[in-house]
């Protein structure tokens, strides 16, 4: 639907179709870093080593898509502003937002100790999250060069890009949610070996 | 000009989901042979 469906704006031209594989990983990478708050509450609030792999996981993909964002992002803005890179609000708190989050992978791959990398994890994952706001409301908070797409009275496009825009979404949740799924998985194939090498040795 | 820009985000977001998956499918092949083998050894010292 990105390449053929949705037809070229009046502005933009061609350029619109970056929009769907920019926006919408946006959108995803803000769901998942929602994903490591959730269990980072849950697993300050309950225990359960689960809650701190899940979280964790949701970080990378989280991180994962964020990179895609800022890629795509650049890409666009080369294109339409004729700079990669401008310093622009929307720009410059989504760059502190994956440097904040990728802190917090640095930190849990920097600490052995099981129980306090779970425990602080979850803190800086819960403590990272208001950047998530920050970075959405950037662009109604401060001037930016970013156009403000959704509003609350619906999305300010045509109906073919709207369109064009949800199933964008609809995919890329579908293909997070299995990059998720495994990477959980994975994680908590890694922590069943750690148990048992250190049990043995 | 714009089928090139075009061309280099498809490849960033397709090309980073295929190499993302690709890495955790190798991932998971190797933890599930290093699994089998302790596992094993556990068995042994038993």
């Amino acid at each position: 639907m990105t390449w053929i469906y949705a037809p070229p704006e009046a502005e933009l031209g061609e350029l619109i179709r970056i929009f769907f594989q920019h926006v919408a990983p946006a959108l995803v990478g803000y769901g998942a870093f929602g994903v490591t708050l959730v269990c980072g509450v849950m697993y300050l609030w309950k225990g359960g080593l689960h809650y701190d792999v899940l979280g964790a996981a949701a970080v990378k993909i989280g991180l994962f898509y964020t990179t895609v964002t800022l890629l795509s992002g650049m890409m666009w803005a080369d294109a339409a502003w004729n700079s990669p890179w401008n310093w622009d609000p929307r720009e410059t708190t989504t760059l502190i937002l994956w440097i904040a989050y990728a802190c917090v992978l640095v930190y849990r791959a920097s600490v052995t100790d099981r129980e306090s990398r779970a425990q602080y994890g979850s803190i800086f994952g819960i403590v990272a999250f208001p950047m998530v706001i920050l970075s959405y409301l950037s662009i109604r908070i401060w001037q930016t060069l970013h156009p403000i797409v959704i509003e609350p009275t619906g999305l300010q496009m045509e109906m073919e890009h709207g369109l064009t825009l949800m199933v964008s979404m609809i995919a890329v949740i579908m293909i997070a949610a299995l990059l998720l799924e495994l990477t959980y998985r994975i994680d908590t194939a890694q922590e069943k070996l750690m148990r048992i090498r250190m049990s043995r040795s | 000009m714009q089928q090139f820009e075009l061309f280099v985000v498809a490849i960033i977001f397709w090309g980073g989901t295929f190499a993302f998956l690709l890495y955790l499918l190798l991932r998971m092949v190797g933890i599930e042979k290093q699994l089998k083998v302790v596992e094993s050894q556990a068995e042994g010292d038993l």
